[in-house]
């Protein structure tokens, strides 16, 4: 959707934006009044509409009833018009209350259906809702509008952008996701200006994209013996393959990096529909040079944010930064800790590279980021020791367990390394450690659920501890 | 963490079903044989080469940030053709035959396929 906001005071609309329009491009034009229309405001619409057979204008409401305005405004070749229509919660707010079902507010939405049942079949109508600063219940309106036929409305919130409005708004369009049409379009025309990457085609908010992964860094310096990269085995198989050296291409894939501005102009050009940003790499992502401005970016912007590292890379200064982008909610800001070990011993087997002193250095930084929630009431950057299930560690889980007690992590992720991906057979637990491991798994969440350890994706636990021991009752 | 360690060959469809139903706890293996996949209208990855990729196992790409601006990759055809193969995905059930799409035996996204899918139907009622 292209939009002008035409003929009003103070008007330094580009015009010319109208030349380039497509013939199947959505316009949305702003007037201030038909009635007032001047000639060369006329003449642009119908230069508008014969280039685009999409062409809507907006109006304001009391014009709507003029049959015979409305009729010349499609004599000019306009597809359809939206209607200006205030949205006024509080009446039907204090009639039904919260915390239900709501059916919005009436007054609007009978309203529209009687415009609509008077207009003309073949044109298109729908709202532009002008939105003070209560946003409550607009999403039962606009679903109300949608049902007497608006296949997509604008909104016009009034006053400037700021980041509260922001989330006002992101919780009407996490409502009209829940409840509403999945087709149904919700266009910000008029913030554009303030917000530039509040971009019109991706504010089609039911693009419905909500998380985005992006990688940032494919570098790594360690060598956990799961790693399809960074593996002892799987280096020395692509060694293998290719003559004793590792080949060019890997090597430089290994370098890799995102570049930061290009990844900062992304970040920026989210649309809102976007609930998270999950920031990864082929290696880990917070080897990045920018790592802690990408990350900050992305929580200024508001996108909840989860980060998969290693957590060896980061000085206390970062850790008090990052802390301070966290809320108390867990989701919105957490880092996935690939620990995959409980104690400095099977820390350094899994990863024959590093010493107990980097298992010393990521427990403290662990223990860094809980020590600050606790003296903000809880706020801040959540953590979540992540154990890669493999055939070393696969029956020492009790001890991840007890490594998220100590550093005050919010959950533990047992992540089976088939899932993780297959790429040394070698170290996936074979059958003969199934009922061991079987028994390691209920021992870790019998321990998790008396400390308050939460379980990240506990059916698959559970699965695979009535799969097994199920199996050893046979045996 | 290394995402490269998720692009595995194909397995043979019996181990793999066997493998998902132990891996993602409650859902059931066959749940590509009922339900489309639409993760194409709700994920977006980034890679480090500027290369977008529409799910994160998917050996496919779809574009690079450093030719085009990510929103035209998004609303392009080529993207509008792994989302519609995608809906098909438990009608023609080519993930169980085509070397191309087997890794969707080990699909990473499956309970956000199945949130959506019941969404879906919530809508459709
Ligand atoms: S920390 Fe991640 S990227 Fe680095 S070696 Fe381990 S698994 Fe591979
Ligand atoms: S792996 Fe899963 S999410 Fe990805 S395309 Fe296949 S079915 Fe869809």
């Amino acid at each position: 959707m292209k939009s002008l906001d035409i003929g009003a005071p103070g008007d330094f609309v580009d015009h010319k934006a109208i030349d380039l329009l497509k013939p199947d491009e959505l316009l949305y034009l702003r007037i201030p009044s038909l009635r007032t229309l001047s000639d060369e405001l006329r003449s642009l619409v119908t230069k508008a509409a014969s280039l685009s057979s999409k062409v809507v204008v907006s109006i304001p409401q009391e014009e709507v009833d003029d049959l015979l305005l409305v009729q010349g405004l499609f004599r000019l070749g306009v597809h359809g018009i939206a209607v200006r229509m205030t949205h006024r919660p509080e009446r039907w707010l204090q009639q039904h209350g919260l915390g239900q079902i709501h059916s919005g507010d009436r007054d609007l939405i009978e309203r529209f259906h009687q415009i609509r049942s008077s207009f003309p079949v073949d044109r298109f109508l729908t709202v532009e809702f002008q939105v003070q600063d209560d946003t409550r219940v607009l999403g039962a309106t606009i679903m109300g509008v949608h049902q007497f036929g608006a296949s997509w409305v604008v909104l016009n919130p009034l006053g400037s952008a700021s980041s509260e409005r922001f989330r006002q708004f992101r919780d009407v369009i996490e409502y009209l996701k829940i409840r509403g049409p999945t087709r149904l379009n919700v266009y910000f025309p008029f913030w554009k200006q303030e917000m530039p990457e509040w971009d019109l085609k991706t504010q089609n908010t039911f693009s419905g994209l909500e998380i985005v992964h992006i990688d940032i860094s494919n570098r790594c310096s360690h060598s956990c013996v799961f790693c399809g990269l960074y593996g002892a085995d799987s280096i020395d198989e692509m060694k293998k393959r290719s003559g004793g050296t590792l080949p060019e291409p890997l090597k430089n894939l290994m370098k890799m990096e995102i570049d930061a501005e290009k990844c900062l102009g992304i970040i920026k050009s989210l649309p809102w529909s976007v609930h998270m940003i999950q920031f990864g790499g082929i290696g880990d992502p917070l080897m990045h040079e920018s790592a802690v401005d990408i990350i900050a970016a992305a929580r200024r912007r508001g996108f909840a944010v989860e980060v998969l590292s290693n957590m060896e890379y980061l000085n206390d200064d970062d850790i008090l930064l990052l802390h301070r982008l966290g809320t108390r909610n867990w989701y919105e800001f957490h880092f996935i800790a690939n620990v995959s070990a409980g104690t400095p011993e099977l820390y350094v087997k899994t990863r024959p590279r590093q010493s107990e002193k980097t298992f010393e250095k990521v427990v403290n930084n662990l223990r860094l980021f809980s020590d600050l929630r606790n003296k903000s009431s809880g706020a801040g950057a959540h953590t979540t020791i992540m154990c890669v299930v493999n055939r070393l560690n696969c029956l020492e889980l009790l001890d991840v367990v007890k490594l998220a007690e100590k550093v005050g992590a919010w959950q533990v992720w047992f992540k089976p390394m088939e899932i993780h991906g297959e790429p040394h057979r070698s170290y996936v637990p074979g059958e003969d450690l199934m009922v061991a491991m079987a028994r390691a798994y209920s021992d870790a969440i019998a321990y998790a659920d008396g400390c308050g350890v939460n379980i990240f994706q506990r059916p698959i636990c559970e699965e695979i501890i009535r799969k097994y021991s199920g199996a050893s009752v046979h045996v | 963490m290394s995402e490269l360690t998720k692009k595995t060959n194909s397995v043979p469809v019996e181990t793999a079903e066997i493998k998902l139903e132990v891996v993602n706890g409650s859902i059931p293996a066959s749940f590509y044989s009922e339900s489309p996949c639409v993760i194409g209208y709700n994920y977006l990855r980034f890679e480090v080469s500027g290369d977008i990729a529409p799910c994160c196992i998917a050996k496919h790409r779809i574009g690079s940030v450093y030719d085009q601006d990510w929103r035209d990759i998004w609303f392009s055809g080529a993207y509008e053709n792994f989302r519609k193969k995608m809906a098909r995905i438990h009608v023609d059930r080519f993930h169980l035959t085509d070397p191309e799409w087997t890794f969707c035996q080990q699909c990473s996204h499956l309970d956000q396929n199945q949130r959506k899918n019941e969404l879906l139907k919530k809508n459709d009622d």
